[in-house]
């Protein structure tokens, strides 16, 4: 028997790592969303046209969903060749690549990393050296960080082959533990490990084992042990790719696990959505069987067990223990209180016990190398690492396996990239429905059971969901409510009624006819339904609302006081994304439709209304309409700024401003006999003395300088944004009957307590103007210069001395205006910004 | 195109039961593929009678597990179908507004989510329903048009594709 084994083994290493080149393409279900059953196919129908002896091999997910296809190409004596993006087309060149070393070495030049030794972690191979500039994948920005030990098989072998999982060091744990371990001392291993399940709570997996065995012993008879593969937390997709890519790892940790609980039969519930899964996974029973590792007399041993295959019907509480049992019981899949827990009677009565795919496939690693090689990794309290899929709102979306005890920001940003300088991240979602939100500004915090459950979500079965500017936290509360509305089994009223109610405020929260005492409600519902709901489902669901309310209050409060929805989601609660985003809540929709009639005046009038510096601000805003346009999708989004700016310069010309400004005049409210100063007449400044001078009170802006305009005037150079334009903008709010007092820096205590005491109101406008620094070494040498001081010299016409060549460090605003101004004082100049090229704001890049 | 599933027979539900009967999870597996095979691809009130009857369990059974799960259909599904993800992952980018496209597009009114889980035209074209994840969350949104999964969905590109579906293509 064990003479087979080796065979396969032999044959399975001749495959991997023998004199036959091959390429291989990642075949899990993201791949082939992707079109990698065509790059497959491609490769074999070319390898066979030319007859080439090289091999097209079907591996498993490498973990990079993002840049599926995922292609490596092999050689004898080479690294192996790691290729991201691949389309069919590329199969000749690839196909060629494998015939001799010239062309591999070629092709390495396109390839995106390499790999020279892989770590099986039960089994080394060293592919060979070579391309030295050619990063290695652990190089690469996903990878970097990560450890691979459950993921250490996925990607690298066919998971539909029992010979290559037994090349890399597959069923050596299990031979191990058959032939040179007790039960016990199995479990004791296991304990040693300190793994914990990783189905979300984090029971202590020795122990779950201690307490099975023992039963299993007092009662003799039929024991079941299950693996919970129905993985119901939307946005979570590890353990369909564990299975995916290596099905003989759950496998082997399930034979492990009978053996020392004392267990009769195996059983992996899987959800119906996982139909490539359920495939592998029964080849993979087949062959497991055929080679006497699973059935009757495994390894020719006494020992005896089998594993079936359960297949769900789309019902997220069967994820729950009791449920999952009445599931397979052929019931309807309610919990059931507890105890008594699966391991006194569970399915049929009989003692039962539960773990996770992914603390299955945790256990053949910690028999062969030992618990102590596993506990190595981690935390103490948690060790060993978790697969998590980052998904939503970043660049890299894919399977991430960490060590436990990384930090969240070490993950979205580094490996996962972030989302760029365009959008902004908010937070994520840990754990599902059963967890919660947390905000970006606590992404130090160190994934593990522990510090996930402090901030209130859940580590759960790993599932993260990025979240940017564009997704509204009130919305989400709400979908995971509908969620588990949706899901409640209905057995107890806590969560099915409660559920409900939460929902309905939700929906009024979302819709703008919320209150404030309906917020103190939802979190008293939310309280009571966690204290008294019967199973983990109707416990946890509160933990979304919980987050939400805890971390994005104020977007609770903006959906109920401003009825407004900042990120644009909520549908009764904003006209269009663009109108959402910009600051002003400029009517665009509006002047557009105007204009498109060719009413040029009334246009401007509208604009004018909202936006009392239209020309100015045409040319220099941030542009927050911008980054939500969803004509960006399309080419690219519509330039609200140029609109702005056609349309004053246009009237300005032809004069036509006059009557407008004559009407908004004639407009004002009769005086209201209050006195308001604002002290800085930037534009914050002077918009708010725009809109309270036509209320009808008293204003006057105080500012320290010679004249109006702040930001806009000292700021931003000339040719950016003409002086005129500026001066003409403000004679509006002077027209207005708006009083301004100059070179009047508020400096004393006495000068503000004397403001005070003569108005009805001071508003302070001063900008964020203070420079902060990099906070780096050097930065108070001679010749470097913050960027607002350099500016502010070069608008009051001192050409400061700048040398012949200046380095600008920065990619925003502030740096490109620097970087202009420099170089047109006649300096060569340098600029250094820490993101990519590709990253960069698309119109500064073509001064590059 | 979507099932090419011949009319259920007796003898196909008595061949299913017979091999099933004995597994663990029988039932789910039973109807399973009961729903599979029937050529509108979903449990008649005769099918579920007949299940019971040659499990010899009772009908009640049968109908609450039946209703439970949301893989089974209680009524005749369409000649296509559309299911959407409404995962987290693709709810955050936007599987809303494509299920309301294709909602709209199929000309159905109204879709109660929390309430139903398959919605069918009135001319029996198509059927659309949801799934809470397809577990392809990386490529989010995601929609599987006629068993076809298709990931990183645009409003245009679904669009495009329900024409395509419309012309018989
Ligand atoms: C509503 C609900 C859904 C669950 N879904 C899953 C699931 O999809 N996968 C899983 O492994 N555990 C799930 N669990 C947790 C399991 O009940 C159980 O704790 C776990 O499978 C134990 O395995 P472990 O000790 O290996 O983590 C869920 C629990 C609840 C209450
Ligand atoms: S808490 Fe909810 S899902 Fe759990 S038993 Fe009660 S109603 Fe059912
Ligand atoms: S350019 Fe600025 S002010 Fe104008 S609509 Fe866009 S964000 Fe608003
Ligand atoms: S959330 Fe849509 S595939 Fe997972």
């Amino acid at each position: 028997m064990s003479a087979d084994l080796g065979a396969l083994r032999k044959a399975g290493l001749m495959r991997l790592s023998g004199q036959t080149p091959w390429v291989s393409v990642g075949i899990g279900t993201c791949g082939k969303g992707n079109g990698a059953d065509e790059v497959l196919a491609a490769l074999e129908t070319t390898l066979k046209n030319g007859k080439s002896e090289a091999l097209a091999r079907r591996v498993g997910c490498f973990g990079f969903c993002a840049a599926e296809p995922l292609v490596m190409a092999y050689r004898p004596g080479k690294p192996l060749l790691l290729f991201t993006d691949v389309k069919a087309s590329k199969a000749p060149a690839l196909a060629k690549a494998l015939g001799d070393n010239e062309a591999f070495a070629k092709m390495a030049k396109i390839a995106e990393a390499k790999i020279e030794v892989w770590d099986f972690r039960t089994q080394k191979i060293t592919y060979g050296e070579d391309f030295a500039y050619l990063p290695t994948w652990k190089e690469l920005a996903f990878f970097k960080g990560q450890e691979k030990l459950v993921l250490r098989d996925a990607g690298m072998i066919d998971p539909e082959s029992i010979e290559e999982y037994l090349a890399v060091g597959g069923y050596s744990g299990l031979i191990k533990a058959i032939t040179t371990m007790t039960p016990d001392s199995l479990i004791e291993e296991v304990k040693k490990s300190g793994l914990r399940g990783r189905g979300g709570a984090g029971f202590p997996t020795w122990k779950k084992w201690r307490i099975m065995r023992d039963n299993a012993l007092a009662s003799p008879g039929e024991s079941y042990i299950v693996c919970n593969a129905d993985e119901g937390d939307p946005g979570a997709y590890m353990n369909r790719n564990e299975i995916e890519s290596d099905p003989h790892m759950l496998i082997e940790g399930m034979i492990i696990g009978a053996y020392a609980m004392g267990a009769s039969h195996g059983i992996v519930y899987v959800r119906a959505e996982y139909p490539l899964a359920v495939e592998r996974l029964e080849k993979a029973l087949a062959q497991a069987k055929k080679a006497g590792l699973l059935g009757k007399q495994i390894l020719e041993t006494r020992f005896n067990f089998d594993i079936e295959i359960v297949t769900g019907a789309g019902a997220f509480v069967c994820g729950e223990e009791t449920a999952l049992i009445a599931s397979i019981e052929g019931k309807a899949g309610r919990p059931s209180p507890r105890p008594p827990f699966p391991a006194q009677k569970g399915l049929y009565g009989r003692p039962t016990s539960i773990n996770n795919v992914e603390t299955w496939c945790n256990i053949p690693l910690i028999v062969a190398r030992g618990g102590e090689y596993f506990s190595s990794f981690g935390t103490p309290p948690s060790p060993g690492t978790k697969v998590f899929s980052f998904v939503g709102k970043v660049r890299n979306t894919g399977l991430v396996e960490l060590p436990m005890g990384s930090t969240l920001e070490s993950a979205v940003y580094g490996m996962c990239e972030g989302m760029g300088p365009k959008k902004k991240i908010k937070g994520l979602q840990s754990g599902g429905p059963s967890g919660g939100c947390i905000p970006s500004s606590l992404f130090k915090t160190p994934i593990d059971y522990e510090h996930l459950a402090e901030l209130g979500a859940i580590m759960g079965s790993g599932g993260m969901v990025v979240m940017d500017q564009d997704n509204c936290m009130v919305d989400v509360a709400r979908y995971f409510i509908g969620f588990t509305a949706n899901e409640s089994c209905g057995k107890c009223t806590p969560c099915r009624e409660g559920t409900s109610q939460m929902l309905n405020i939700l929906h009024g929260v979302a819709d703008g006819e919320a209150s404030e005492q309906d917020l103190k409600t939802l979190e008293s519902l939310a309280l009571s339904i966690k204290d008294s709901s019967l199973c983990g489902l109707g416990q946890t669901t509160a933990n979304p609302v919980l987050t939400t309310l805890k971390y994005f209050k104020d977007e609770y409060i903006q959906h109920i006081k401003a009825k407004r929805c900042p990120a644009g989601v909520c549908e009764n609660l904003y006209v269009a994304l663009c109108e959402s985003s910009c600051p002003l809540h400029m009517n665009i929709p509006g002047y557009l439709q105007l204009l498109k009639e060719n009413r040029i005046e009334d246009a401007f009038e509208l604009t004018l209304r909202e936006n009392p510096l239209p020309g100015s601000l045409g040319r220099i805003c941030h542009f927050h309409c911008r980054m939500r346009c969803r004509r960006d999708m399309l080419d690219e989004s519509v330039s609200q700024g140029e609109i702005h700016r056609y349309l004053a310069d246009s009237m300005y010309k032809m004069g036509r401003e006059k009557s407008i400004y004559n009407k908004l005049i004639k407009e004002k409210l009769p005086a209201s006999g209050k006195k308001i100063a604002i002290v800085g007449a930037g534009p914050a400044g002077l918009s708010a003395a725009f809109w309270l001078c036509r209320l009808g009170h008293e204003i006057t802006i105080y500012d320290g300088s010679t004249e109006a305009g702040g930001i806009l005037r000292w700021g931003i150079p000339a040719y950016r944004l003409p002086k005129d334009m500026l001066k003409k903008e403000i004679t509006l709010i002077q027209k207005l009957g708006v009083k301004f007092v100059f070179n009047t820096p508020m400096e004393s205590k006495e000068q503000w307590q004397r403001l005070i005491d003569a108005n009805d109101a001071v508003i302070v406008a001063v900008g964020a103007g203070h420079e902060t620094g990099l906070g780096i070494p050097g930065e108070s040498l001679s010749g470097v210069m913050p960027a607002g001081e350099f500016l502010k010299a070069v608008s009051e016409n001192q050409k400061p001395k700048v040398g012949s060549e200046v380095v600008v460090v920065g990619g925003g605003n502030s740096a490109i205006d620097a970087a202009r101004s420099a170089l047109r004082l006649g300096a060569s100049v340098k600029i250094v910004y820490r993101r990519a090229r590709a990253h960069w704001r698309k119109e500064y890049r073509f001064f590059a | 195109m979507p099932s090419t599933a011949v009319a259920q027979k007796d003898g196909d539900l008595k061949h299913i039961i017979l091999e099933n009967r004995d597994k663990q999870g029988y039932l789910l597996k039973i109807l399973e593929k009961a729903q599979e095979t029937s050529p509108k691809l979903y449990l008649s009130e005769e099918t579920m009678r007949e299940v019971a009857h040659r499990l010899d369990i009772p009908l009640t059974q049968v109908y609450s597990v039946a209703t439970f799960y949301s893989f089974f259909n209680l009524k005749p599904q369409g000649l296509h179908s559309i299911v959407v993800c409404r995962g987290t992952a693709c709810h955050t980018r936007g599987s809303l507004a494509l299920l309301n496209e294709a909602l709209s597009m199929l000309g159905i009114k109204s879709f109660k989510e929390e309430e139903e889980n398959s919605v069918t035209s009135l001319d029996g074209f198509a059927s659309v329903r949801t799934v809470a994840c397809f577990g392809q969350c990386a490529l989010a949104p995601v929609v599987m048009i006629d068993g076809e999964v298709k990931s990183r969905m645009t409003i245009g590109r679904l669009v495009t594709l329900l024409h395509k579906m419309k012309k018989g293509g």
